[in-house]
């Protein structure tokens, strides 16, 4: 009899817990954030959440709100539709440029710390407003969310490493020696294109890069394993050819070459194997000499093109690839602490010391 | 109490780490961040090393007295001198698993099943215990085994981070920053805590006895160590500072093919150890009332010793009061499991010496 009683009341008592009817849930998959010019209520809240119509077809509703927080302004999203919002299915937050120039940390704080938001949501910038992004309406294309969440892991996937995630953003912001950066996407022709890199110093947007500037950026990441190389190159006496190669990083390291008072100088030191897929010249890259020449070329070509957004990075005193991780390594605690990082960021002379070696012409001679 | 059969070393081992991991372990990483600075997780260590002399402690006893049970040693005075003694004891662990329970079904609620009624995690937890409770220790040892093997595979889980994970964010810092060794280390040996029960179940140990109690000790040390350098590398060092439950992070960061956020269901596996030290800690109660108070029934001693511990669960009523409890339980657990060895020693060697007859027989 005991037994029984036992048994009944664990049923029982697992059945009291809160039901969840699918059909009547919000289930949030993206946020925009954008600043307004309405003093009262600064923030504009974009929410989308995807439902059945009453015919059962799959659509999507977007509910823009104006507040002065985000939480606040989800509780208007809240008063705007007739189901439970849930906000466990967010993947996509995505920022306005102008938000984000004025920092990004309370709106990151307010997400992680709810706990029905994981940290693995993605985050990227909107090159204009996050609700133009939200609210265009693709032909075929259902929900912009997992359009982008899609885009977003693509991006990763083909090593881009824009994948920046709520853990990954805070960690960057919160390491001494690292800031984050963020994919940007923008409308164009009624699409959503993935348009560059944002730079943050600590927290708040500094500038964009536009992705022919930003795949050196990666390059020099040491996340990235393999990826693309496109450029235009004269090898012979001729035209400028173009030429393609597939990649691979085989080594990646930075080196800092400091004495605790001394924290001048460092090299990014980078090998490359790659495989030419296309060449429009006219010499014959299968033959060693011409390869010689090649890998020179290009060796030469990412060192000193390299160089140039270093220098870029240093001026705008922002420091994606994490150099000052290395400079702290090299220093005890104290002098660590003393040191004006970005002072000594932007005096450094950081080198980039690429080595390319050319593996094979493909499956053509 | 008699018992026909005696625990294996493996059972015992596997007993002392079960009892010992709770709940501390979310926020353990945060804890040794905070107490040793950077890469605190060096600190876990040492701090495992005392554990250890106190398991050591508690094994002279068992070795001096050659073979006594805790309730024989002390059978030497009179009930009314042991009553107060062994109540304060009685009470002290009875709060202590009461309120592992409840932290551990607070930050639930908190994370998980933000409308879902306290009483309902209660109600489970308590008839859990109560079905476990029932059987002897031989009975609870052989499903901890069981229960060991349905939690220990979530430690692999740990190895989705490696992609994560940078030696360069270990920093080469040792213990600096915001350092506070004393009280934050107390803190973290408090999640090591446990292992002190053993002190009533040593002498039911088969053979080994020292060896299996330090090896059930080194089993929560590692997993400890584990998670703590897992998210040294994991989190950058301010970041984890600021990480309420870390390691909840940790595992809402796994990402499986066909399961988003698995750490919920995680979690709620962590329920079954947390079920298990609030058991041990009840099971120690239990046999102390026990003693002093032979005359009643053992079944109604436990439903008492349950709407009790029932009626206490819902006085705290936020996490931050139960963490108040909490702090104060502890530092009474750690007072005792350091005392009581040292005090059976001194009552061993005194007796012998005396060579008194027990009082109580």
């Amino acid at each position: 009899m005991n037994k029984v009683f036992v048994i009944i009341m664990i049923f029982v008592l697992t059945g009291c817990a809160e039901q969840r009817i699918i059909d009547d849930l919000a289930l949030i998959n993206a946020v925009g954030y954008d600043v307004t010019e309405n003093k009262k209520n600064p923030l504009k809240l974009t929410g989308t959440f995807p439902f059945i119509t009453k015919d059962g077809k799959y659509d999507r509703k977007t509910i823009i709100v104006e507040g002065k927080s985000s939480k606040e302004a989800r509780e208007k999203v809240r008063l705007k539709t007739n189901l439970k919002l849930e906000s466990g299915q967010i993947r996509v937050t995505l920022y306005g440029q102008e938000l984000a120039k004025h920092g990004m940390l309370p709106y990151l704080q307010s997400l992680v710390r709810d706990p029905s938001i994981g940290t693995r949501a993605k985050l990227a910038l909107a090159e204009d407003q996050a609700s133009d992004i939200l609210m265009l309406q693709i032909k075929n294309e259902g929900q912009n969310a997992t359009y982008l969440e899609q885009f977003l892991t693509k991006l990763n996937r083909e090593n881009l490493r824009t994948n920046y995630n709520i853990y990954q953003f805070l960690r960057d912001y919160y390491d001494d020696g690292i800031d984050p950066i963020l994919p940007v996407f923008k409308v164009e022709k009624n699409n959503i294109v993935y348009n560059g890199i944002g730079l943050f110093h600590e927290d708040k947007l500094v500038e964009i890069l536009k992705p022919s500037e930003a795949r050196y950026l990666f390059l020099f990441r040491e996340e990235m394993k393999q990826g693309n190389f496109v450029e235009q190159i004269d090898v012979g006496e001729e035209e400028k050819a173009s030429i393609m190669l597939n990649y691979e990083l085989k080594e990646h390291h930075i080196e800092v070459q400091s004495t605790a008072a001394n924290t001048k100088k460092a090299s990014i030191n980078i090998e490359l194997i790659g495989d030419v897929l296309e060449y429009t010249g006219k010499e014959d890259v299968s033959d060693p000499k011409i390869q010689k020449k090649i890998e020179n070329i290009i060796t030469k070509k990412i060192n000193q093109e390299g160089k140039e957004l270093i220098v870029k990075l240093q001026k705008l005193q922002v420091d994606p690839l994490g150099i000052n991780r290395y400079v702290r390594n090299k220093m005890n605690y104290k002098e660590w602490k003393a040191l004006d990082k970005y002072q000594s960021y932007q005096e450094m002379n950081i080198n980039i010391e690429a080595n390319i070696i050319l593996n094979s012409s493909g499956k053509w001679k | 109490m008699q018992m026909k059969e005696k625990l294996s070393p493996f059972q015992a081992s596997i007993l002392v780490y079960l009892i010992q991991s709770g709940v501390t372990l979310f926020t353990l990483p945060r804890l040794v961040a905070e107490a040793f600075g950077t890469n605190g997780w060096i600190g876990l260590i040492f701090i495992s090393l005392i554990v250890n002399i106190n398991i050591v402690l508690i094994w002279l006893v068992f070795k001096i007295s050659k073979g006594k049970s805790f309730f024989q040693i002390i059978s030497i005075f009179p009930k009314w001198i042991t009553l107060p003694v062994n109540l304060f004891i009685a009470v002290v662990w009875m709060l202590l698993g009461v309120f592992v329970m409840v932290k551990f079904s607070m930050i639930l609620k908190v994370l998980f099943y933000n409308n879902v009624s306290l009483f309902y995690f209660f109600s489970m937890g308590y008839i859990l215990s109560y079905i476990m409770l029932k059987k002897d220790l031989y009975q609870i040892a052989k499903s901890t085994v069981v229960l060991f093997y349905f939690t220990i595979w979530t430690v692999f889980l740990l190895a989705y981070h490696l992609p994560e994970f940078s030696f360069i964010r270990l920093t080469p810092y040792f213990f600096k920053g915001d350092t506070d060794m004393l009280k934050g280390g107390m803190s973290i040996y408090t999640a090591l805590l446990g292992y002190e029960l053993s002190i009533l179940f040593i002498h039911m140990i088969e053979r080994k006895q020292l060896k299996s109690l330090i090896a059930g000790n080194s089993i929560t040390s590692l997993i400890y160590l584990g998670v703590t350098f897992i998210s040294f590398g994991f989190f950058s060092f301010e970041q984890l500072l600021r990480e309420m439950y870390p390691v909840v992070t940790l595992l809402g960061y796994i990402s499986f093919p066909v399961l988003e956020r698995v750490e919920s269901f995680t979690f709620s596996i962590f329920g079954l150890k947390v079920l298990m030290t609030t058991v041990m800690y009840f099971w120690g109660t239990k046999e102390l009332l026990q003693y002093q108070f032979k005359r009643i029934k053992p079944n109604f001693l436990l439903i008492g010793i349950m709407i009790m511990s029932f009626f206490v669960s819902f006085i705290p009523k936020v996490i931050k009061d139960v963490e108040q409890w909490l702090n104060y339980i502890t530092y009474a657990a750690t007072a005792i499991a350091f005392m009581l060895p040292i005090l059976l020693i001194i009552i061993v060697l005194f007796t012998r010496k005396m060579n008194r007859k027990p009082a109580n027989e």
